[in-house]
């Protein structure tokens, strides 16, 4: 069994590049509570290319953590129901059992959590965590995964690296735990690495560095990447393609520049317009979206972002609008009255 | 632009709501299940319908029509029959109804175990709370005598107390303080004046731990703002507030106790003479090879009312839990 | 740096458990492996940290102070001299020979003169000397003992040989069926005491039934190996079997709340196998409060054997302790109380340098 996954991985990473890396096709999952079934990702679908940036946008409760954790298939067993494709190298791992997957967590595809507090274990040394992944996927003698494990360790850019393997999670600062996080997912060189809002938890001054150490070994190692975050500023430069996340489902994909010249998703404008900006004065009042997201239970039968859309008309109640291409290449939007001014940056300062 | 307002402080960026995977874990922590859970199934009516028939025999088991006093011969002592339809737990070898004796024994081995805990809650809930609430050298003093007493095992405790004040020889005064009672009488008094005693630190800490928490709590700070006093802030907010996350502790108590009593009996300390589980276990033992009904009668009883005590403790924790979680 | 001295600390401490263990397999007596096991511990700890194992010394003091002056007043206040003297000389004794029995044994001294006598001579490791059969408590202590030791070691290896697995196994199916079965059986278990159990046991495995164990009178392991072995099987599982209950239902508790930490979901992003998230990722941060309650049931379980160690016939200190009680050998249930007294706090002594062991957080917090 672990040979011919073994065989079969090997014959995997030599399918031609033109391939998308991961492509995920109507991603459904459910989870089954006590209240009723929540559809936390609904009908998702995008793909990903070998060593580019997928950058996944939306508030706490859109479904952007569930998603991220229904393709690496990390949800909890029970009560979960996930439905439709998500092929990873040309080869369809929904359906995998966790012994299965158990070959492509770790060395394939990789998690950084969002917060080092509590994602890594307080009573293992900083080392071992590292070098578990090594030794459990890759076939290496104690004495070269240590070796590997500092190096590692130095590739993050934490000083003292020798020291720093033998500490404690707890001896180190937060910004210092999420470089371990990072050199713990990146170990055994995996093609897809999950960033999942990797900065909320670290200090303003921290987060920048976080990011561009992530974007530096992403780009070092040719890695795919899905970062997920809530702030749009933080995707802004780093992503290449960014899919807006609302209620479960995707309202807005299309490549950054794309985006950001053209926005066409209200609830994009939204979120946009809630960050602050470099430019404008220094006590400019941000907007906020009022309102809660939506009840993942009972979802209204039109658009979910309805109940608090600046823009919403009677169709908007009763059809829910479905994701379709705008006219700009890559470009798709779930909106039956889409944000037609193509200088919503502008507009956000008053 | 309706929706979208104007934030007053620029504060939070997002409104925070639960992420799905969050409450996915919590339901999978305490609420999800097939078997434990929190709606109240047939086991837990099944252990309160025994407590409430234990209760009946503790208060009435001498009015209980057809059953056999404990001290009633059924047979000549040579019988010993074992279990039949008229006596469901055989004889015993002085011909008494072994199910009678069961049904009589809960009186004081249930009985002293009820008023010990009540005794328990009442010293060692005064201590930690005290303790909880004024701190500093009060609390350094009463934690210090809490330790003291459980570095001491429970049951030495409970046994010296009961072999030295209670001994079963009786060689001295009958005198409870200033009544005279049945020498019988004052050996259970002071049993359950010992079992109090071994509950009460125990009960303390938990009081504290509590006190502790609650006493930190808004409400009560701003009690103390304005001006009121002591006694009326620790009858008024805190007890309300420690009680209940004793309810369960006490059950536990009540079942620890049980056992302790039956322990004492079944060491012969005390009462000898009255009708226990305990007692009953310990005249059956010498004759377990040959009537083993004997000892499985009291035995029974003693586990099912043990059982029914641990299994609802355990119902009351998740019950505060819950409760806790969803304030 | 400061850690390598907790290391050595606990290192100490456990070495101090090792002498002791080792000193009652080869014989030596009781009261010098004792000694020997409290100044190894001492002495571990004193290379830890100075402050911290003078102020534990310093409560053992009131602790010891108090269960003494409790135990010393209960015997003059509530058992007259007269009472003594008849009932070690039994009722038909003249007045003289009481008498002169009170006059021996400085019966009729003042309380606190006697005490003082009483603490002096403990001191130096003489805990004075038995009415009833006139022989040394020191000697008394020191002979049951290594046999509690003994007991309390077996039953908790059963209670964690078989809660450790039960209680990670029911964690990991949290909930489901194996884990109703296991939680259930456990409840069940915790509510049945152990001296029924104990008698359960007699009639199943002993000559009642199956016929398969003694349950007759103590052998000493130097005397008939395969025979003690034999004989302590059944009292180490009427107290062990309880015990595991308890240790299963906490670690079932602590290891649930564990298994939804994000670090286990860490682990599990990396490939770790569910079995090793088990036990090397999981179980370690979950043995706090069985390890807490380990050490309690440790100096506890010497008197909770009591009853096991009458049905039994062990000659441990349960039994010193309960014919002392009914005997009201004062001087014998003293000495026994202090002895384990002094045990239960080094133990939580000890659990305190095994948490540093455990939690690396803790030592930070310390110094």
């Amino acid at each position: 069994m672990t040979g011919s996954m073994a065989d079969d991985v090997c014959r995997l990473t030599k399918t031609p590049a033109e391939e998308p890396l991961l492509s995920v096709e109507n991603l459904r999952t459910q989870f089954f509570t006590p209240r009723g079934a929540v559809t936390a990702v609904d009908g998702v679908s995008f793909t990903l290319e070998r060593g580019k940036t997928l950058g996944v946008v939306g508030e706490s409760g859109s479904g952007k953590t569930v998603l991220s954790r229904s393709i690496m298939n990390l949800l909890p067993s029970r009560n979960v129901k996930r439905t439709g494709s998500v092929r990873f190298d040309d080869r369809e791992i929904l359906n995998l059992s966790d012994s299965e997957m158990r070959h492509v967590w770790g060395k394939e595809m990789a998690m950084v959590f969002q917060d080092p507090m509590t994602s890594l274990n307080p009573v293992m040394k900083v080392g071992k965590q590292i070098i578990e992944s090594l030794r459990l996927h890759l076939d290496v003698s104690k004495k070269e995964a240590r070796s590997t494990g500092v190096e590692l360790l130095r590739s993050v850019n934490i000083p003292e690296p020798e020291k720093r393997f033998e500490e404690y999670p707890h001896q180190l600062s937060g910004g210092m735990r999420q470089r371990v996080m990072i050199a713990v997912a990146l170990a055994c060189g995996p093609r897809l690495l999950f960033a999942d809002e990797p900065t909320t938890a670290l200090d303003v001054t921290v987060q920048a560095q976080i990011l561009n150490l992530l974007q530096d070994q992403q780009i070092e190692r040719h890695m795919a990447m899905i970062l997920v975050t809530h702030d749009l500023g933080v995707v802004a430069g780093r992503a290449d393609e960014i899919a807006v996340m609302y209620g479960g489902r995707l309202v807005e994909k299309a490549p950054t520049a794309t985006l950001f010249r053209d926005m066409k998703h209200p609830y994009t404008e939204a979120l946009l317009q809630s960050i602050p900006r470099i430019e404008n004065p220094s006590h400019t009042r941000l907007k906020v979206i009022g309102g809660r997201p939506p009840d993942l239970v009972n979802q209204p039968k039109g658009c979910a972002f309805a109940a608090r859309c600046p823009r919403v008309q009677p169709r908007c109640l009763e059809e829910r609008p479905e994701l379709e291409p705008s006219l700009a290449a890559g470009h798709s939007f779930a909106c039956h009255f889409p944000v037609e001014s193509a200088g919503s940056l502008s507009e956000s300062s008053n | 632009m309706s929706a979208v307002e104007m934030s007053e402080s620029g504060g939070p960026m997002v409104p925070q709501v639960v992420d799905p995977i969050e409450l996915i874990d919590d339901g999978n922590a305490s609420s999800n299940d097939g078997y434990q859970g929190n709606q109240k199934g047939f086991f837990f009516w099944a252990a309160i319908a025994w407590l409430i028939f234990i209760v009946i025999c503790v208060l009435a088991a001498d009015w209980i029509p057809g059953l056999p006093g404990p001290e009633e011969r059924i047979a000549d002592r040579d019988i010993r029959e074992g279990p039949s339809a008229a006596h469901w737990f055989g004889l015993n070898n002085r011909g008494h109804d072994v199910f009678a004796r069961s049904i009589h024994g809960a009186r004081i081995s249930m009985g002293v175990a009820l008023v010990a805990t009540i005794g328990g809650i009442v010293i060692g809930g005064t201590i930690g709370v005290l303790a909880g609430f004024y701190r500093r050298g009060i609390d350094a003093t009463l934690t210090a005598l809490i330790n003291i007493m459980l570095a001491v095992p429970g049951l030495v405790l409970a046994l010296t107390l009961v072999g030295f004040f209670a001994p079963s020889g009786g060689f001295e005064d009958q005198r409870f303080l200033f009544f005279d009672v049945a020498p019988t009488t004052n050996a259970t008094i002071w049993a359950t004046i010992a079992l109090s005693i071994l509950a009460a630190p125990s009960i303390a800490r938990v009081a504290r731990a509590q006190t502790l928490v609650w006493s930190d709590r808004e409400f009560v700070l701003a009690s103390r703002t304005i001006g009121t006093r002591n006694m009326r802030i620790i009858f008024r907010d805190l007890l309300p507030n420690v009680l209940p996350a004793m309810v369960s502790f006490a059950l536990i108590g009540i079942a620890v106790l049980v056992v302790v009593q039956a322990t004492l009996a079944f060491f012969g300390v005390g009462d000898v003479t009255a009708t226990t589980w305990g007692g009953d276990i310990n005249i059956g033992r010498d004759r377990l090879d040959s009537e083993p009904h004997m000892v499985l009668g009291p035995s029974l009883f003693m586990f099912l009312t043990v059982l029914s005590l641990n299994y609802l403790a355990d119902k009351f924790t998740q019950f505060n839990s819950v409760r806790e979680a969803g304030v | 740096m400061n850690q390598r001295r907790e290391q050595a600390g606990a290192i100490g401490a456990l070495a101090a458990v090792a002498v002791l263990l080792l000193s009652w397999l080869l014989g030596v007596n009781g009261i010098i492996a004792f000694t020997l096991a409290f100044a190894a511990i001492v002495i571990g700890s004193a290379i830890t940290s100075g402050t911290y194992v003078f102020k534990r010394l310093a409560a053992l003091i009131p602790t010891l102070f108090l269960v003494t002056i409790f135990v010393f007043f209960l015997q003059t206040q509530r058992v007259s001299s007269q009472d003594v003297a008849i009932r070690v000389l039994g009722p038909g004794a003249t007045p003289e020979a009481v008498e002169q029995f009170i006059d021996r044994n400085d019966l009729a001294e003042p309380f606190f003169s006697r005490y003082l006598d009483w603490v002096s001579g403990a001191l130096v490791g003489d805990l004075g000397t038995s009415f009833i059969n006139n022989t040394s408590v020191t000697d008394q202590v020191a002979q049951a003992l290594p046999i509690s030791l003994q007991l309390m070691l077996y039953s908790q290896l059963i209670a964690i040989a078989v809660s450790v697995p039960a209680g990670v196994y029911a964690a990991y199916r949290a909930n489901q069926r194996a884990d109703g079965v296991i939680s259930t059986s456990a409840l069940g278990l915790l509510s049945v005491p152990n001296f029924v159990l104990a008698l359960f046991l007699v009639y199943v495995l002993g000559p009642g039934w199956l016929d398969v164990l003694p349950a007759t009178r103590y052998t000493y392991w130097g005397e008939d190996v395969w025979g003690h072995i034999k004989q302590m099987i059944m009292p180490s599982l009427a107290l062990g079997l309880g015990l595991s209950a308890a240790y299963m239902r906490l670690l079932r508790a602590d290891m649930v709340v564990t298994l939804q930490e994000s670090f286990i979901t860490t682990a599990k992003a990396k490939g770790v196998s569910p079995r090793k998230v088990l036990w090397s990722h999981a179980l370690r941060p979950s043995l706090f409060t069985l390890l807490t309650v380990f050490a309690v049931n440790s100096a506890g379980l010497i008197g909770g054997a009591l009853i096991v160690e009458i049905i039994f016939i062990i000659p441990g200190m349960g039994n010193l302790i309960g014919t002392a009680i009914v005997g009201f050998d004062f001087l014998v249930l003293q000495g026994a109380v202090v002895v384990l007294a002094v045990g239960f706090v080094l133990l939580n002594f000890l659990v305190d340098l095994l948490y540093t062991a455990l939690d690396p957080r803790i030592r930070n917090v310390r110094s």
